[in-house]
């Protein structure tokens, strides 16, 4: 940088200097200068009353709640997820949009599957439905009471509500699965409903 | 009449691991390392090493209170939620700064302002609004003299910087008031350590500009 400019500090050498950043070899010339040059004297005394007003500025405080409010919203990692790889952290703690994300496109497979079947088996919606549903149920309590006796049985009942209240996004991920399970059963009682079976293909023909 | 208060920098100092029964200061980034094996001690010194110079940048930024909290408190959870994406070989504090700097810029693309004023907040709906949402300056441990010079520097200046474009602001907040080296100041905004340097030398042409009257004796 060139401290000079015509005979006289250039902007930047009086900012540095007034800033205390200026080399400390350059630092007698430049005070030298200062006292000798009224010109530069008046515009390193500017820039003296900026940086005066400058150290002036203070630091702002938040007020007292802030602190709770902060760490009431903040998610502590869990004894669970610590020490796992970095992709499992991940994956967990995006776990319920995950979740949301299969669960819409499985329910789009299932309606569009559903729609399909009955406009290609010509079968009666009502009695479709009326179908659907008495297996849907059916399914439904067998798989529940199957679940609950397996979990019982095998301790696991005691340790899932720990786990539901310390892994992000397991509740979501449970519900996700079982609606799942639950449409999967829907879509093969639809298939038993309608017989509908994929054309044979003859590959000699 | 509601007044803010914003104390001396000296007057609050960080909090550090003196308050964990150590004698030496726990590093930022073991802070961190702790934090997410889950020690949420640690997320809470963390908090309160960071929330003034945090909330300080913002609420000079934005230039209302209220908005200011609402800010830096979404600031921290981000951060603290997205710690995993922390990388060590930076300073923590410089990423911190970052998401904080980035979430007031975008705040004031939302809401379309450039500048701020620190006689109140611009969306104020009444006069006990814009009373509540000023800057004010408290000086403390000065004498009756100095208080009054350095109110009325203070105010001049904070009315000067509360001028200047976005970019140019927060180098000097950062400079000036958090007094961060050139290098984090590069980091946290993200651009080259000349044009920090570029930043500085126009925002203080255009406060020295602002602050013509002032004059020192010689």
């Amino acid at each position: 940088m060139t401290n000079w400019t015509n005979g006289h500090l250039s902007e930047l050498a009086l900012e540095s200097w007034a800033a205390g950043e200026a080399e400390a070899h350059d630092l007698p010339e430049l005070e030298n200068h200062v006292q000798a040059c009224p010109d530069c004297r008046v515009k390193a005394t500017e820039w003296r009353g900026l940086f005066l007003a400058l150290a002036s500025l203070r630091g702002a405080e938040p007020s007292e709640s802030f602190h709770d409010r902060v760490m009431k919203e903040v998610r502590i990692p869990t004894e669970q997820v610590v020490g796992a790889p970095a992709w499992v952290v991940k994956v967990a703690r995006r776990a319920p949009r995950i979740a949301a994300g299969v669960l819409g496109l499985w329910t789009l497979g299932i309606v569009g599957a559903a729609a399909w079947l009955q406009k290609t088996m010509d079968v009666p919606l009502p009695m479709l439905l009326a179908r659907l549903l008495n297996d849907a149920e059916d399914a439904l309590w067998a798989g529940a009471i199957k679940l609950g006796a397996i979990l019982q049985l095998s301790g696991l009942l005691d340790g899932w509500p720990e786990a539901f209240a310390n892994v992000p996004g397991l509740g979501v991920a449970g519900v996700a699965t079982l609606v799942s399970t639950l449409s999967g059963l829907a879509i093969w009682t639809l298939y038993r409903v309608t017989k509908y079976e994929p054309p044979r293909i003859d590959a000699h023909a | 009449m509601k007044r803010e208060r914003v104390p001396s920098r000296k007057a609050k100092p960080v909090a550090n691991s003196s308050q964990r029964g150590q004698a030496d200061p726990i590093d930022d980034k073991e802070l961190v390392a702790q934090a997410l094996k889950g020690d949420e001690s640690a997320f809470g010194e963390l908090l309160e090493r960071f929330r003034r110079p945090v909330f300080s940048l913002i609420y000079r930024m934005i230039g209302d209170r209220e908005q200011a909290e609402d800010l830096a408190q979404e600031s921290f959870v981000k951060a603290f939620n997205n710690l995993d994406s922390y990388n060590p070989s930076y300073r923590f504090s410089s990423w911190l700064f970052k998401i904080a700097n980035n979430h007031a810029i975008d705040h004031l693309r939302r809401a379309r302002l450039s500048t701020v004023s620190i006689h109140g907040s611009p969306h104020a709906a009444t006069a006990e609004r814009e009373e509540e949402t000023r800057i004010v300056l408290e000086a403390q441990d000065e004498s009756p003299e100095q208080e009054m010079l350095a109110l009325e520097l203070g105010g001049e200046i904070e009315q000067a910087i509360s001028q200047l474009r976005p970019d140019y602001r927060t180098a000097v907040i950062l400079r000036h008031v958090e007094n961060r080296p050139y290098e984090e100041i590069a980091e946290i905004m993200d651009v080259p350590i000349g044009t920090v340097k570029t930043f500085l030398h126009r925002a203080r042409a255009e406060l020295r500009q602002a602050l013509g009257h002032l004059r020192e004796e010689p």
